[in-house]
Formats: structure tokens, C-alpha cells, sequence
């Protein structure tokens, strides 16, 4: 199963789980964690949760899951075409 | 109701001449079937990207999440990051080898795989008509909702008028047509939420000075589930009883979070795409600019309630109409379309409350938006289906293998006009269908997709029995907890677990992401125990696929 993925992925799935669930695990633990702990003026639930949750980690994970291999085609094509060049 | 301002209609009038633009300027299409089936597979990665985050995100996401925040509050926010967080998950595991496979429609990538060229290909189908049926007769009534609600269209006018529009576009220009068209909504509705929601916290001055508003009106919408140690909240208490346990909490988180990586209407998107690394990118760009509306409206959601609650025109405290419940009572009492739920009006009516024309006129362009992308999206994939798929490789009728622009454009026609019948009058259970529409594909096809891009031991009568199997079961428990435990988000074995007398203040969390799981364990296990397909076909439409870059 899933042999062949780009090895990017498993990184890429630690880190959008893993912060997520960081995050939860801290909410279920620490009372009044959401509204009480504050960045700034707003709760800090703005900053974790909505703003590097809902849409940082997607986009850097997005961005390495397109990013990574296409550097890897690139690596490989350039080895290869060295190759035929010593042949 | 407040009078409909001139800069509303104008702004609506202009998008509609947008999108009949688009679809005359693509009419080209129709002289190739590639180009109207799969847009000639030329569609660059960020109007893919933006045209795959409108099509995903339907009037559900417009309307529906906003609204589910507003009911279950702040727990409801990790559901939206599940949501976007699954997001690039298809460009590692469907788009990058689907796009390599560069199939025609939904169902080939099954024949193929699963070696079974007609049955195949109507048992995949089941599903998806139903999906396809639910979520297009969803889209018309959501178009309808703004257009009534925000232009004063008499509802049955609004539907008829968005399912032209829809039908005038994709007639026209088929897949390239819904490509551009979609590509242009998704800037829209981002443009649309965004503007609503910094509209919102400007109003208050800041997104500290909405989250203390929304403390002052309501302190229950910040309490974690199974909680209620917020100072000013009732103890034990949370916003909503499906919030109860954390479990309701981790559960919304997974519910959604694999729809986009097997979602018909998501899944073609990737055939339109320039090559495989174009595909992937095209996921970077659903979340960069889809991520940004869901920033957007699960802002919208949060300060729904008070706003309705402090600033609406239709408060009136003398009559007894004091919560935000019996603002949209009092509002579904106006509009009277069939059942359609109180909540969904709860967004419209939130940003009503500013009493801001161009923030109205910004909200009906991007609601339209949506709804038409959602609904151009899967009617382009019945009409694949039925007219090349199931008129012509399964039944091989000879008129639509020789003409397929045109059987795909009279399949066009039929598809919008039994949806539009059902969204005149939309009864509760259709609505409530989407949902389940939802679940179904995601355990019926979206599984043997996966796996059998992902596992050479996927086998054929695993994904016949996996579609068959989770088809019913998920009929039988959606339709179960709707009719008989009241909500069809209640985990359908409920009373098995939990005690009559605490059956009135605790409610189960939902079952749908039990099946998911559900699915998966069925599929493999089925799998392990049945004849695997031929070495060639695993090697074509599995390893083929994905280990030689």
C-alpha cells in the first residue's frame, strides 16, 4: 500500500496531523484554553486554529506535495541526460 | 422586507452577462469532443485550482458550514481545517496517477482497474447519479435562496433563471466552458467571503473586539466540548448537544477531509489538467485560494448569531421574536421554500444585519457563484456518464458514439431540467440527501479509487461488493437517523449505547466517518480473501501509475 508515493508525503502528513492534534489535545487538556488564551486582543484560537490550521499548514503542505517531486523529475532527468552525455 | 438597491441588481445582472459571455466565447468546444469532455486536457494549473475549489465547495460551504458553525460553534472550526486540511491530499494520491491515466470520465478508471467494462461502469454509476442528482438539485435551491433572499426574486423565477444560465454555459462550451466559468466563480465567492468577513470585524473593530462580542451574546459558542468551565457559560453546557463529546469534535474534523480526493466532480477536474505536475499544482491553488473563503467564513458563521441577535431588522422583541432562531423562523416564514432548514438562512441573515447594499451585492455574486460551479461541475459528469458511459460502451447506442457532443448536450438538458423540477419545490429529505451524497462516495467509490491506485491486491469483487454493500448500509443508517432519531447526523446506534433517560440531553456523534473506516476494512479484508486482477492490468492501472517517475 501506497508504495511508490513521493517520500514528501509522510512528512506532509505528520505535520497537518501533528499540529492538528497538538492543538486539540492541548484544548481537551486546558481549561478555558480557547476563548482565555489571547494573541494579542483576540483569542489565540484565531491565530492557532484559523489562520496557521486551517490554512498555513494546508498550503505548506500543498506546496511541498507539488514542490518536492517536481524537484526530484528534475534531479533525475538532469542525472539521466549526464548519463547519455558520459555514454 | 428592505427594498432590493440598485448596485445589487446591477452586480448580479453583470455576473449573469459574465457567464453567458464565457460560455459563448467557448462555443468552439463542441467541435471536438475532447475539448467538451475533458477541455482538451489544456486547462493551466491556477484556473484549475480555482475552478477545483469552487466546484468542491458548494452552496453547502457557502451556506451550510457557516451555518453549522453558528449551531455548534467554535468545536465546528476544526472541521472546516479537516476540510481544507484533506485538500492536498489529492494531488499525492488521485490527482498526480489519475491525470497520468488521463481517463475520460469518472467511471473508466473502475472498468479499467477492476476489469469489467459495463458492469462496472453502472454500478460506480449508481452512486454517482444519486450524488450527481442530490447535490445539482442542492446547488439550484442554494442559488435560489440568495437570489430570493438577496434580490427579491420570487423563488421559483430565481431557480428557473440560475438552471438557464447554468444550462446556456455548459451547453455551449462544455468543458471548457465550466473550466473558465468555475475558474472565474471560485476569485468570486473568495472575493465575496473575504470582503463579508473583514466587513464583520470591522464593524466590531477587530477580531479580538468580534470574539468578545460573540463571548457577550453567547459564551457557550467558545466552550470545548464536554466542558462548560467558560466563566459566564451554564456549566456543562456546549453550544450544541452533537458537540457534547470530543469525539463529535474529532469526527467533523474526518467527515469531510476525504471528499476531495474522491468526489466525481473533483475528480474529473484532474483529467482537464496540462500534465501530472500541472494536476498537482492545481491542489496548491484549491487551498491557497479555497483557504481563504473557509478563513473567511468560519468568521461569517462565528459572529453570526449576534449580529441577528443585536442589529436585525426583523428583531422585535414586542412580537417575541428576540433569538436569532426566531429571526430565521420568522424569515422562512417569508420566504416559504419547501424544506429548506431555519440555519441556512442564518449567513445571508448575519450579513443582512450590517444593512450594507454593496456588502449584499458582493454576497449574491459569490453565492450564485458557488452554486452555479457546483452545479455546472457535476452536471458535466452525468452527462458523460450517461451519454458515452451508459449509452455508449454499455448499451452501445450508435447515435451517441457518432455524435457525442450532442447526446452530451441533450443529456444536458434533461439532467437540469429534473433537477430544476425537484429544486422548485425542494422537500427536506432532498436537501438532507446532499449530505449522505457526500458519505456515499466517499465509502462506495471513493475507496476502490484509492486503494486500487494504491494496493496491486485491490480486487474486483472487493470493489463490486465494497460500492453494493456501502451503498445500502449508508442509505439505511442516513435515512434511519433522520426518520426515526430526528437528526441524520446522529450515530445510528445510538440507543444501543446510550441510556433512555439521558437519550433527551446527550446526543451521539455522528456515524458517517464510522463508515468511512467501515468501508476501508471492508474493501481490504474483502480483498485478501478473493482473486486479485490480472498482472497486466495491475501493472497498467496500479503500479504503472504510480512508481515510475
Amino acid at each position: 500500500m501506497f508504495k511508490g508515493i513521493h517520500w514528501s508525503f509522510w512528512p506532509g502528513i505528520i505535520i497537518f496531523y501533528g499540529y492538528c492534534w497538538i492543538f486539540m489535545a492541548i484544548e481537551m487538556s486546558v481549561p478555558g484554553f480557547i476563548y482565555h488564551t489571547k494573541i494579542g486582543a483576540a483569542p489565540a484560537a484565531y491565530v492557532y486554529a484559523l489562520t496557521i490550521g486551517l490554512y498555513f499548514i494546508p498550503l505548506i503542505v500543498s506546496f511541498m506535495w507539488f514542490y518536492l517531486p517536481e524537484r526530484d523529475q528534475k534531479r533525475k532527468a538532469a542525472a539521466k541526460s549526464g548519463k547519455e552525455v558520459d555514454q | 422586507m428592505a427594498e432590493v438597491n440598485p448596485i445589487v441588481i446591477i452586480v448580479a445582472i453583470l455576473y449573469f452577462i459574465a457567464m453567458i459571455v464565457i460560455g459563448y466565447m467557448t462555443r468552439k468546444a463542441s467541435a471536438d469532443p475532447m475539448d467538451y469532455y475533458v477541455a482538451g486536457r489544456k486547462i493551466g494549473a491556477f484556473i484549475n485550482g480555482s475552478a477545483l475549489s469552487a466546484t468542491y465547495f458548494s452552496p453547502a460551504s457557502f451556506m451550510g458550514l457557516p451555518a453549522f458553525v453558528f449551531l455548534l460553534g467554535y468545536p465546528f472550526w476544526w472541521a472546516m481545517v479537516g476540510i481544507i486540511g484533506g485538500l492536498p491530499l489529492a494531488a499525492m494520491l488521485t490527482a498526480a496517477p489519475l491525470r497520468k491515466y488521463a481517463p475520460v470520465s469518472f467511471t473508466d478508471y473502475f472498468a479499467d482497474r477492476y476489469e469489467s467494462p459495463k458492469a462496472m461502469r453502472v454500478v460506480a454509476g449508481i452512486p454517482t447519479v444519486l450524488a450527481g442528482w442530490a447535490y445539482i438539485v442542492l446547488s439550484l435551491v442554494g442559488m435560489g435562496l440568495f437570489m430570493m433572499a438577496i434580490l427579491r426574486v420570487p423563488y421559483a423565477w430565481a431557480v428557473i433563471i440560475g438552471t438557464v444560465i447554468i444550462f446556456i454555459y455548459v451547453f455551449l462550451g462544455g468543458m471548457v466552458a465550466t473550466s473558465f466559468s468555475t475558474g472565474f466563480q471560485g476569485i468570486i465567492i473568495t472575493i465575496a467571503a473575504l470582503i463579508s468577513a473583514l466587513a464583520i470585524n470591522a464593524h466590531y473593530g477587530g477580531f479580538g473586539a468580534t470574539a468578545d462580542a460573540v463571548f457577550a451574546n453567547n459564551p457557550e459558542f467558545w466552550a470545548a466540548p464536554a466542558s462548560g468551565h467558560l466563566p459566564g457559560a451554564s456549566p456543562g453546557e456546549t453550544a450544541h448537544p452533537l458537540m457534547s463529546y470530543w469525539t463529535g469534535m474529532v469526527s467533523f474534523f474526518f467527515v469531510w477531509h476525504f471528499g476531495f480526493t474522491t468526489m466525481p466532480y473533483t475528480i474529473v477536474r484532474f483529467f482537464t489538467a496540462m500534465d501530472v505536475n500541472s494536476a498537482r499544482r492545481a491542489c496548491f491553488w484549491a487551498v491557497a485560494i479555497g483557504g481563504i473563503m473557509y478563513w473567511a467564513l468560519v468568521q461569517i458563521g462565528t459572529a453570526a448569531r449576534v449580529l441577528i441577535e443585536t442589529m436585525h431588522p426583523l428583531l422585535d422583541p414586542a412580537a417575541g421574536i428576540e433569538s436569532a432562531e426566531q429571526v430565521l423562523a420568522t424569515i422562512e416564514g417569508i420566504y416559504q421554500v419547501g424544506g429548506v432548514a431555519i440555519t441556512d438562512y442564518s449567513m445571508v441573515a448575519g450579513l443582512e444585519a450590517l444593512g450594507n447594499p454593496v456588502l449584499m451585492a458582493i454576497l449574491v455574486a459569490g453565492g450564485m457563484a458557488i452554486a452555479m460551479a457546483t452545479g455546472a461541475g457535476f452536471v458535466m459528469v452525468l452527462n458523460v456518464l450517461f451519454s458515452r458511459d451508459w449509452m455508449g460502451k454499455v448499451l452501445g447506442n450508435k447515435w451517441a458514439v457518432e455524435n457525442p457532443v450532442a447526446s452530451m448536450r441533450l443529456w444536458t438538458t434533461i439532467i437540469l431540467v429534473v433537477c430544476a423540477i425537484f429544486a422548485l419545490n425542494p422537500f427536506a429529505l432532498v436537501l438532507d440527501l446532499s449530505g449522505w451524497a457526500f458519505i456515499v462516495i466517499i465509502c462506495t467509490t471513493g475507496v476502490p479509487l484509492i486503494w486500487g491506485i494504491w494496493w496491486p491486491r485491490a480486487t474486483k469483487t472487493a470493489a463490486f461488493a465494497t460500492i453494493i454493500v456501502m451503498f445500502i448500509a449508508t442509505v439505511f443508517t442516513w435515512l434511519y437517523a433522520h426518520l426515526v432519531l430526528g437528526s441524520a447526523h446522529f450515530f445510528f446506534w445510538y440507543h444501543a449505547f446510550v441510556p433512555p433517560a439521558e437519550a433527551e440531553t446527550i446526543i451521539g456523534t455522528g456515524h458517517q466517518n464510522y463508515w468511512i473506516l467501515v468501508s476501508i476494512i471492508f474493501f481490504i479484508v474483502v480483498s485478501l480473501l478473493t482473486k486479485p486482477c490480472s498482472d497486466e492490468t495491475i501493472k497498467k492501472y496500479c503500479t504503472g501509475l504510480t512508481q515510475d517517475e
